[in-house]
């Protein structure tokens, strides 16, 4: 039984590689002649059969057959051994005959027969049982390498077993050679506009320097492989992370699939007019979570998929009936604050802050969960049954997400027409966000005095989260722009579609953020 | 005796057809994964074979003196977890 599970073939090769340790264990065994040409080949037993021209053609082409089935990732994944019967998915295609054989026939095969040679099915490795060990024998290797590259195309890019071990002298004339490319394969590329699509730009590049969303797809967390849905969002998003981490390209990338299938999920998102980047974010959530797993029924915690794991949160509101002081609580599950930027008393039209002063982002979250009179024909009091009595109602969050999106409504919609809140307003590198929650409130009811705004410099506490990413509006409601700031490797970017720039914390905190968001201090 | 093992036959021949085999590898090597016991292996084959205590000896070599060890090291979580999976499956292939 082998140490290693072996599914993916890329995987394998790496895999058996390390664990025989190809070079250096051949190289470590005592040569009979130390002439150059013995390390050509596998090994010395490999070496008298390919030497010979016609069995040499005859053995690389029986392996180049071999190869491909090995390599086929259509073909069925266990096979049946001839001798025993049994069905599984490690066995051993015999080099010289059409045998497939379990590990422990294969061995008596090449005893019985004298058949020395056998291919691993899942890899495509030569083991020679002689050796008692696999071989990488340059020409096989090269028979080997075609094979793969014929099966699955260029598509991804390829290491060579013989390249894995690099002589001193290499690796000095590398360094001395090289100029560093930074910015390659770490996801740091920009989306080609394709006509008013920025505000998805601007959702995905959040996504993608989400550490949880990344590294959920960057380990194969969705594998379109066995992803049986058509129009699949996370199949597009996992096109996306394997372009950007896993090729070398800086050049904008034109997300057409992502749009195409945008348009078949979601009608009302199809043309080319510009979208609210909020109800974008809201759409492409719902759709990973269906597309990795998760429940249809929003109401049960129990949903395990990516986006819940990282935007989950809850709120709690808390209507207390002002004349028998009968309070109704609901929890409400929500994946982003929605904070209203003016203040609720509507008979106030004015800007936000009349005062001249920046409003905060504090502020706004303070006014979000504070308690507020509800109108007069707003509540029933199911208690007192008195339907003119006064209520309030609270709002606090029950439960943090690992990343809290934090939406500022700039934007009114009117029946006669719609306008933008266009000020700026102040928001925090690092965020405290526990005098927003229940808890924190409901000490504060009690009367107790530790519950202000807690200085976030302490540098920790369970509450504690750091700034992820920014997307900014622009201009006015209908004819804007959008572009969003990421921080990857504590260096802070600025997107703008394909334009990707360096940015300073300066750049990013005097921006005119429209949505936040945020994730908490362990994980960033 | 005989039906026993065409059984097996039956039953493995549907696993592979049907996908399980595949989803329960593939499930089986997360496991793996997660629980650190890859990485663990690999650090100790990587061991092994820098320590030349396998003097010289290849695949087989290295096997035969990792193996017992690793499979042993192979968390009870997993296993438990393994054995669910497994059985969830073939009660799904058996009828009543």
């Amino acid at each position: 039984m082998s140490p290693t599970t072996v599914l993916k073939r890329p995987q394998a090769s790496s895999a058996s590689a390390l664990l025989a340790s190809p070079k250096t264990v051949k190289n470590s065994k005592p040569l009979a002649n130390s002439s150059v040409a013995s390390l050509a080949y596998g090994c010395d037993h490999i070496k008298k059969v390919l030497r010979s021209p016609a069995e040499g053609t005859k053995t690389k082409t029986n392996y180049g057959s071999a190869a491909r089935v090995a390599l086929d990732s259509s073909r069925t994944h266990a096979q049946t051994c001839v001798k025993c019967k049994f069905l599984i998915t490690r066995t051993f295609l015999c080099m010289q005959c059409p045998g497939i054989y379990c590990p422990k026939d294969a061995e008596s095969h090449s005893k019985e027969n004298k058949h020395y040679f056998g291919i691993d099915s899942r890899s495509g490795h030569v083991y020679c049982f002689l050796c008692q060990d696999f071989i990488y024998d340059r020409a096989l290797e090269e028979v080997r390498m075609e094979k793969e590259v014929a099966m699955e195309g260029s598509a991804r890019k390829r290491r060579r077993l013989d390249d894995t071990k690099l002589s001193l002298k290499d690796l000095e004339y590398i360094e001395a050679h090289t100029t560093l490319a930074p910015c390659r394969a770490t996801g740091l590329r920009g989306f080609i506009n394709m006509g008013s699509t920025c505000f998805m730009s601007v959702v995905l590049q959040s996504l993608i320097h989400n550490p949880l969303v990344r590294n959920f797809y960057l380990a194969d967390g969705h594998k379109p492989k066995e992803c049986l849905r058509t129009d699949c969002m996370s199949c597009a998003m996992e096109e996306v992370f394997s372009e950007f981490f896993g090729t070398d390209r800086t050049d904008g990338f034109g997300p057409t699939n992502l749009l195409t299938t945008s348009w078949k999920c979601e009608q009302t998102l199809a043309g080319y007019q510009q979208q609210d980047a909020h109800e974008y974010l809201q759409f492409l959530l719902n759709q990973l979570h269906v597309t990795n797993g998760g429940n249809s029924d929003t109401k049960t915690e129990s949903c395990k998929c990516i986006i819940h794991r990282a935007f989950y949160g809850k709120l709690q509101s808390d209507v207390t009936c002002e004349g028998c002081q009968n309070v109704t609580t609901a929890v409400d599950p929500v994946m982003d604050l929605s904070l209203d930027l003016r203040k609720k008393d509507k008979r106030k039209l004015d800007a936000p802050k009349s005062e001249g002063e920046m409003q905060t982002l504090q502020e706004c979250l303070e006014r979000f969960t504070n308690t507020e009179k509800l109108g007069m024909n707003e509540y029933n009091c199911g208690n007192c049954s008195g339907h003119q009595e006064m209520a309030t109602k609270q709002l606090t969050v029950k439960r943090l997400p690992p990343v809290l999106c934090i939406q500022l409504k700039r934007f009114e919609h009117g029946s006669t027409k719609s306008s933008k809140i266009d000020t700026k307003i102040r928001f925090p590198m690092q965020l405290d966000m526990t005098p927003y929650t229940t808890r924190a409130k409901r000490k504060a009811k009690d009367g107790s005095t530790d519950c202000g705004p807690k200085s976030s410099l302490k540098g920790h506490g369970p509450y504690l989260y750091d700034l992820l990413n920014v997307v900014v509006h622009t201009g006015q409601i209908n004819s804007g722009h959008y572009i969003s700031f990421s921080r990857e490797n504590g260096q802070w970017f600025r997107f703008d579609d394909s334009m990707v720039t360096l940015a300073t914390e300066k750049d990013v905190l005097s921006a005119k953020a429209y949505l936040l968001f945020y994730i908490v201090r362990s994980l960033s | 005796m005989s039906q026993d093992t065409s059984l097996r036959a039956e039953v493995n021949r549907r696993l592979l057809e049907s996908g399980e085999l595949e989803r329960l590898e593939s499930l089986f090597l997360d496991l793996l994964r997660e629980s650190g016991w890859y990485e663990d292996t690999k650090n100790t084959c990587t061991e092994k074979l820098r320590s030349g205590e396998l003097a010289g000896g290849g695949f087989n070599r290295l096997t035969e003196e990792v193996e017992l060890e690793c499979r042993e090291k192979v968390p009870e979580g997993v296993r438990r977890e393994m054995v669910l999976a497994i059985k969830k499956v073939l009660e799904g292939m058996v009828e009543g």
